[in-house]
């Protein structure tokens, strides 16, 4: 049906007067529309079936305790399940071979370590010349293992 | 929330199976429907307002009934409507009250929709127009004039009807 404008009509004055009507109207047809909304009146009555309304009572309780069900067996699930993933398992116990092998890898390396140390000292101690620091100036101990003396004494000593 | 619920299901749960009885025109279909239906109002009842589950529960039962209806085949639902024995008469030539009810329940299943459930709204059920509106998404103005027009057609049908029975 179309889309009226909702103003005032013939049809909307007529259903206006069969709703608020006292008596019977004097239009023929009007009156056997009244007659015809007495008896659609009469169809009232039914009323909803105790059971299903029961029915429906029990699903309503049954749909509320779901969600608190369910929040129990997550936090539950979590619980349980959540340390079992994230147990790492033990390292394994090295044998005493491996131990063994290990160590000698080790003393192997810091052999090598000293002797490659040795060797380039050996081989650029040469070229290194040491400068003049003026240590004797300087007013602070700063490598004591080193004894400060007066150079000029013992320039003057040789 | 379930107390509101409750409410609800005592103040409308007559009118909404009626509905769907008048509608339907099955008993065991209109049971299912009206529980289907309380069931998502209870599912919804925290986002309607109060005052609005009323025109909400009616229009999803309106829609569910009229839903069910498009999956019947048309061939059916005309056949199961029409009664097929003769009505009774009373000695001076009325129908007896009782089949004359069931016939005009069936022709009120003929009529075409919004016609249909305006009259059962208002002409069974007196609901008021603006919840009627609200329920059928029409202006107050659309729903006096289709309710008019509507009872005037289906009592035009119902003569038709009676006079074919007399012939």
């Amino acid at each position: 049906m179309n889309k009226l404008p909702d103003h005032d009509s013939p049809e909307i004055r007529a259903e206006d007067g069969l709703k608020r009507r006292t008596g019977r109207p004097r239009d023929a047809e009007l009156a056997a529309d009244a007659g015809l909304m007495d008896e659609l009146a009469a169809l009232s009555g039914e009323r909803l079936p105790e059971p299903v309304r029961k029915r429906v009572l029990r699903m309503v309780r049954m749909r509320r305790r779901a969600p608190w069900m369910a929040a129990a067996a997550a936090v539950l699930g979590v619980a349980l399940i959540v340390p079992l993933a994230l147990r790492t398992p033990a390292p394994p116990e090295p044998s005493r071979a491996e131990t063994l092998e290990l160590k000698q890898a080790l003393e192997i390396l810091g052999r090598t370590g000293r002797d490659a140390a040795r060797f380039a000292g050996s081989q650029l101690s040469p070229h290194l010349a040491s400068p003049e620091w003026g240590l004797e100036r300087v007013p602070l101990k700063i490598f004591p293992q080193y004894p400060i003396t007066d150079r000029n004494e013992d320039h003057e000593k040789s | 929330m379930e107390r509101r619920f409750r409410h609800l299901l005592d103040e409308h749960g007559n009118r909404a199976f009626q509905l769907a009885s008048l509608l339907l025109g099955q008993r065991q279909e209109a049971e299912d429907v009206v529980q289907d239906m309380f069931i998502k109002l209870w599912q919804q009842l925290g986002r309607l307002r109060p005052g609005e589950e009323q025109a909400w529960l009616l229009a999803c039962v309106r829609n569910a009934c009229l839903d069910r209806l498009r999956a019947r085949s048309r061939r059916r639902r005309l056949l199961r409507l029409v009664p097929e024995r003769e009505a009774a008469e009373t000695p001076d030539g009325r129908l007896l009250d009782r089949q004359r009810r069931e016939l005009l329940r069936c022709m009120l299943q003929t009529l075409p929709e919004p016609g249909r459930s305006l009259l059962i709204l208002r002409d069974v059920q007196d609901t008021d127009v603006a919840t009627t509106a609200a329920i059928l998404d029409l202006t107050p103005g659309q729903v006096k004039v289709y309710t008019f027009r509507a009872r005037r057609n289906l009592r035009h049908l119902m003569e038709e009807r009676l006079n074919e029975q007399a012939a």
